[in-house]
């Protein structure tokens, strides 16, 4: 099989943050398999991250390979057994750092929090990589969204203990996610069926504009040294990222449907800016909206996949702080008190994470039920739930809750796996290989033993 | 802790451990294989073993190759085999092996791709040549370790020009023959820089086929950058298959500007975090100081010694990577730095708006002060300040807010009376008739003062076409002209700080223009006022006079005080103390007005010191005063003082001193209901000292809880395990005493001589010094006192003025700024003038423009 780099010039120059030469290992120089249909690709990746771990013995599975049965915790999950892999035992043996920002970082780029990153990622995180793969003509290349985010101790900001989506570009700049409901509904389905005229003079005025602002990026960069020509040919790469989408036609029809909108004046998606460190400034009433604004990032997130919006999804159920609380579940101290701040309550946290069951149960259900043309979204999609650690009292970050779903690249699910101990780098390297990758390592390589092979 | 360490280090497989230290403090770490240095270690084992603790856990995955500190050279170092090398003792009286004569600096795999030899020597894919034709076999050749390397060849008419400095190489060429079965079937010549190396030479007689085959040339000398190697045929084709360079420890390299900058960002990347940012091993891994490290005296062996070992954990960095990070090492930690008088900036990279200046910019352009910077995403950290050019990037979701905070100020100047007519008076009486000529009035106005510089009139047409273009789709002319604002707004030449430059007296230095914005955002965080941009377009701001005019111009007018709250309320703990929460049970006299109040304290402080009275940061910190107004005081139990209006108010000097006494820092440093010394002392020491403190890693790490709030009477108590263990006692030694020191104030900043009824012992010291004090007003004159607190002071006002974060390629600026600001008696506004008055203010880099 002939290996094809596909580099072009705006990638060498992406990963030279300053003129570096001698790059620094890129994801996207990785081999990858041609495309044909030959080739079972998974088609969208959808990442979704749970903060605090889980009650470790009440979420665990027992049985056997392909007979198994679910802990309490994962009892909302029961009629989607047979579109889920367990795979326990994995370690995130690369999540070196801060006890929560480590966690978050590396769960999905596989490297350790890094000092000369701003305490960041050394790496780009698996769904950017991944998005650069099979996202390349979708009005997004890929969407992150978040929930009752940057509480605590980042304030409303973006932080080493909110981030977790890294570009993929050589200088693995983290990635805010949206947090707006009704922006992004805007934002993703505005122009869908939309015929209003006023929208469309805007829609035709920022084209416009910012074609004309591209081409002025596109002179001026020519006319400037090298390390500054690629700052500018950064942001003309975004520019054009923009106008791209402002072009891509996005239809109604079959599988595709405007999700209904939902009034979310109740939710302050800036909840965080007014946050104190230890939790103790409560907005009761945004919390309490949560599971509305959940239901309806989720459906948005479903229908986004649905109108090939994007492939490729991540959404925040808040930050590793988890300063909110639950009052719908009747609980009025954060997460974070239940973890270990009041001293690690198990009871508390087991409702906490078998609601968030629900919610996967929810989404995973969604998407079984979008009909693609013969297959479902869940179908033809990989779905990877985790968190920045596994227990909370201790940070441990061994034997990992990750869940993965969906039959995407030939995925199989309906069935409990054990790694005793193996490095989740391990797996990211096996779910870059689901999306076409024929790479045997992801992330930082000194916690990579060799890609899972017995996902599929 | 300390017992599942060693076992885990014992277990271990077959691989050496790092021996780190310099030639100064060698310590070795014991080893289970292999043949690294090993230097007299007269150190207690506890020492030795705590330095093993140190290394973070991936370092312990290394190859030997990548043992073998820079100070110590050892026999199995995979440096090249052909050397000519001599004992010799090193200070400690142990054998220390010399740098070897000729030293490996570049390979190419002819025919091939990159790839790595078992002995660590790296190949470059195929280049420098003309001619040829690429070829690759699979089979075993014999003979080689190095498989790859012979299993490609060139063959033809072969001439590969190699760009080395000036000095004396040795080469190895490498041959196989691939084809013919017989001898006499294929005969070469291999000339080397004019000089014949081998003649009708016949592979296939003296190897055989698919066998290797390699020659040695002599010493060549290379006088014109370029290493030839030319091979042509007799009979048949010529062939060649691998090349590998070895350097002369003693050739004399120079290294560029860029190569210098482009090593300053790898090694910063990769190497500081071992070596330290200023290249002294942080104490524990080898020195790169040439009077402590040998390799790092000869350019050639130092290239080598990167390119095949280093980094430790990662892919190797060769070729041109090798070169740079070894430029920037012999430049930056090189005895020989040069002098301030020779100090020449070395990099200057665009600098984007960040939301401060964005908003104010918008603000003095369009008169929007709705402050509509703050939809755009938070910059990151970098310098401290969020405005260090080098950690800026541009993120999809930048991008797009960019766009619409600019469609919103659009609507707002269109439709607001007074910012549409400041556009130009033509608007009032705007016709179908007048319009265009209306719109080429505006848009002649407005671009000018949004790019801060002269316009053509090309450029200015292309902006008029646009709105031209907006009004034929259907716009009206309000909606046009918003389309020609959001143009502007999102345009790098707005968005960004472009800076040509021009040439004078041969050296490139930025244009009037530049300099009017380069004054302006330093001093005001806005775009340059009227004034200023006549004296630019009347060339008045050429000559350092005429910028120090302008800059004491500026730094007297009231904008420029906002500038100085921004820098403090980086510097100092008290951004965030608007949001300030504290339990209300325990604190019932706190609240966020309070928080708010004791900002607002400080930034008055300053402000007035800064500006009305003694001026300089000595003063700050032990001044005794503050301000207030009656609320605030109220909180303090200050009586005496009336009215919402913030007054001078003694401070009771038996208990507080200067500005890190105030409430707010200390409120600020303590993030929960508890203070925590170890916050307080890392703040004065890394923010205020600038000494760096690294992050507990790996097993420490998981260790690490935070001390159970009930589980000590005092603080000194909750946090004595960072005394009493002495793995945590190597790091918290360099900042709990500081903190301890600050334990009689409480998390809302009060004055408190117990704690849980036990009298607090606030004793302490300054790290470094060895003064030891007994309370916080002792111990904020020694930090008034010591130089380190004047030099990071001034370091970080040079980092927020020129938007960076100034490294050791640039440390001749940091000297001449930090030597001037303690020979003027630390005077803070002196400092600010004194920063327009450096080379890398009136100077562009020489290569900026390449």
């Amino acid at each position: 099989m002939k290996k094809k780099l596909n580099l072009t010039r705006r990638s060498v120059l992406r990963g030279a943050g300053t003129i570096a030469v001698a790059l620094p290992w890129l994801e996207i120089m990785a081999p990858t398999k041609a495309f044909s249909q030959e080739y079972n690709v998974a088609k969208r990746f959808l990442t979704i991250y749970t903060p605090g771990g889980t009650v470790r013995d009440k979420w665990a599975s027992s049985g056997s390979e392909f007979n198994f049965n679910f802990g309490p915790i994962l009892q909302p999950l029961n009629s989607l057994k047979s579109k889920i892999l367990i795979p326990h035992g994995l370690d995130m043996k690369s999540a070196i750092g801060e006890q929560h920002q480590g966690g978050i970082i590396a769960l999905l780029t596989g490297t350790p929090q890094n000092s000369s990153r701003n305490d960041y990622s050394g790496g780009p995180s698996i769904d950017q990589v991944i998005a650069n793969r099979i996202g390349g003509d979708t009005k997004l290349k890929s969407l992150q969204i978040a929930i009752r985010w940057a509480t605590g101790k980042s304030h409303g900001l973006l932080h080493p203990i909110n981030a977790l989506n890294f570009e993929d570009n050589g200088r693995f700049n983290p990635i805010p996610p949206r947090l707006d409901p009704q922006q992004i509904w805007n934002d993703l389905f505005g122009q869908l069926d939309n015929t209003d005229p006023e929208l469309l003079a805007l829609l035709n005025r920022r084209k416009s504009v910012l074609d004309f602002v591209g081409k002025r990026y596109q002179t001026l960069s020519q006319q400037l040294g090298m390390a500054d020509r690629s700052r500018l040919e950064q942001h003309l790469t975004k520019i054009r990222e923009i106008e791209k989408a402002l072009q891509s036609e996005v239809v109604s029809g079959g599988a595709c449907v405007k999700p209904t909108r939902v009034d979310t004046s109740d939710y302050n998606p800036k909840s965080g800016l007014n946050s104190s460190d230890n939790g103790s400034v409560k907005d009761n009433r945004t919390d309490a909206a949560i599971p509305k604004v959940g239901k309806l990032m989720m459906d948005m997130i479903v229908m986004a996949m649905a109108c090939d919006i994007t492939r490729v999804a991540s959404l925040q159920w808040t930050d590793t702080e988890a300063k909110h609380t639950f009052p719908w579940l009747n609980l009025s101290d954060h997460h974070h008190y239940y973890q270990h701040d009041g001293g690690f309550r198990p009871n508390e946290c087991q409702k906490i994470y078998t609601w968030y069951a629900e919610q996967h149960a929810y989404m995973l259900q969604r998407m079984a039920e979008v009909d693609m043309g013969g297959q479902s979204l869940l179908d033809e999609s990989v779905v990877f739930i985790g968190s920045e650690l596994s227990d909370p009292p201790t940070h441990d970050k061994k034997n990992m809750p990750f869940l993965l779903a969906g039959n995407g690249g030939g995925l199989r699910t309906g069935r409990m796996l054990n790694f005793n101990g193996r490095s989740h780098n391990d797996l990211l390297s096996a779910i870059n290989n689901l999306f076409g990758a024929n790479s045997n390592a992801f992330g930082d390589r000194n916690f990579t033993s060799g890609a899972i092979t017995n996902l599929t | 802790m300390r017992t599942k360490l060693f076992e885990a280090i014992s277990k271990m497989p077959t691989l050496g451990i790092l021996a780190v230290g310099s030639a100064r403090n060698p310590h070795v770490l014991p080893i289970r294989s292999g043949s690294c240095a090993l230097a007299a270690a007269n150190l207690p084992a506890l020492d030795r073993f705590l330095r093993r603790l140190l290394v973070p856990l991936f370092f312990w995955v290394i190859s030997l190759a990548g043992c073998g500190g820079a100070g110590e050279e050892t026999s199995s170092s995979s440096s090249s085999s052909s050397s000519s090398s001599s004992s010799s003792s090193s200070s400690s009286g142990t054998p220390v092996a010399d740098l070897e004569k000729w030293n490996f600096i570049l390979g190419i795999n002819v025919g091939g791709s990159s790839f790595r030899d078992t002995k660590g020597l790296t190949f470059e894919a195929d280049q420098y040549f003309t001619g040829g034709t690429a070829q690759v076999v699979t089979g075993q050749i014999a003979g080689t370790q190095q498989q790859a390397l012979f299993q490609s060849e060139r063959w033809g008419n072969l001439n590969y020009e190699i760009p080395v400095g000036s000095g004396r190489y040795k080469v190895k060429l490498k041959f196989v023959e691939m084809f013919w079965d017989a001898n006499d079937s294929r005969v070469i010549d291999v000339n080397v820089e004019g000089q014949m190396l081998a003649q009708n030479l016949d592979i296939h007689a003296k190897a055989g086929k698919l066998s290797a085959y390699e020659i040695e040339s002599p010493e060549i000398s290379v006088n014109d950058g370029s290493l030839s190697i030319k091979v042509t045929a007799s009979k048949d084709n010529g062939t060649l298959s691998g090349i590998e360079i070895y350097a002369d420890r003693d050739n004399a390299m120079s290294f560029s500007d860029s190569t210098v900058t482009s090593g300053e960002g790898i090694y910063t990347a990769s190497c500081s975090q071992c070596h330290g940012p200023s290249g002294d091993g942080n104490g524990i891994f080898p020195s790169l100081i040439k009077s402590q490290c040998k390799t790092c005296g000869s350019a050639s062996a130092l290239i080598s010694k990167i390119s095949m070992t280093m980094p430790v954990g990662g892919d190797r960095c060769t070729g041109d990577c090798a070169r740079s990070v070894a430029g920037f090492i012999l430049y930056a930690f090189n005895d020989d730095a040069p002098g301030t008088a020779d100090c020449r900036v070395k990099s200057a990279p665009v600098r984007r708006l960040t939301r401060f200046e964005y908003n104010n910019t918008i603000l003095h352009l369009l008169g929007d002060d709705t402050r509509p910077g703050n939809d755009l995403p938070s910059e990151e950290i970098g310098n401290g300040f969020g405005n260090d050019a080098n950690s800026m990037s541009v993120s999809s979701f930048l991008a797009e807010q960019y766009s619409k905070v600019s469609e919103g100020i659009a609507e707002r100047v269109v439709n607001n009376q007074s910012q549409w007519q400041n556009l130009h008076s033509c608007v009032q009486s705007v016709t179908t008739s007048n319009q265009q000529s209306c719109a080429d009035q505006i848009i002649d106005r407005l671009l000018p003062r949004a790019f801060r510089r002269a316009v053509t009139s090309t450029e200015a047409q292309a902006y008029k076409d646009l709105q031209r273009g907006l009004i034929q789709s259907g716009s009206n002319f309000k909606k046009s002209i918003s389309g020609v604002i959001e143009a502007i707004l999102q345009a790098p030449d707005f968005l960004y700080r472009v800076e040509k430059g021009v040439m004078v007296d041969g050296r490139l230095k930025p244009t009037d223009y530049e300099m009017a914005s380069r004054l302006s955002y330093f001093f005001w965080g806005s775009m340059p006022d009227d004034e200023l941009l006549q004296a630019a377009a009347n060339g008045q701001l050429s000559t350092p006079a005429q910028v120090k005019a302008q800059a004491e111009r500026m730094l007297a007018h009231e904008r420029s005080r906002n500038m100085i709250r921004y820098f403090f309320d980086a510097y100092l703990p008290i951004s965030s103390l608007n949001h300030l929460e504290r339990d209300p049970a325990t604190y019932p006299h706190f609240n966020a007005q309070i928080g708010s109040l004791m900002r607002e304290e400080t930034q008055t402080f300053l402000e007035r010191l800064i500006f009305d009275g003694p001026g300089d940061w000595a003063s700050a910190l032990t001044a005794p005063y503050t301000f207030m107004n009656e609320t605030l005081a109220k909180f303090y139990g200050i009586s005496g003082v009336y009215g919402d209006a913030f007054q001078e108010v003694p401070m009771d000097t038996t208990k507080r001193l200067g500005v890190l006494t105030h409430a707010g820092i200390m409120a600020g440093t303590t993030h929960s209901g508890h203070t925590n010394p170890v916050v307080r002392g890392a703040y004065v020491m890394k923010k205020l000292l600038c000494v760096n403190i690294p992050l507990p890693t790996g097993d420490i790490l998981e260790q690490i809880k935070p001390p159970d709030p009930s589980s000590g009477l005092t603080g000194r108590d909750r946090y004595s395990q960072h005394s009493k263990d002495p793995v945590c006692r190597t790091c918290h030694e360099k900042m709990d005493p500081v903190g301890l020191v600050f334990e009689n104030f409480d998390p809302v900043g009060l004055y408190r001589t117990h704690e849980n009824n036990v009298q607090i012992d606030a004793s302490g010291e300054l790290p470094g010094t060895g003064i030891r004090v007994d309370n916080a007003v002792e111990l904020v004159q020694a930090i008034a006192d010591d130089p380190r607190t004047h030099q990071c002071f001034a370091y970080n006002w040079a980092n927020f003025a020129y938007g960076k974060t100034i490294g050791a390629s640039e440390s001749c600026v940091k000297d001449q700024v930090t030597t001037s600001f303690t020979e003027k008696g630390y005077d803070i506004r002196t400092l600010l003038v004194d920063l327009t008055q450096t080379d890398a203010f009136l100077h562009l880099p020489s290569d900026h423009r390449q």
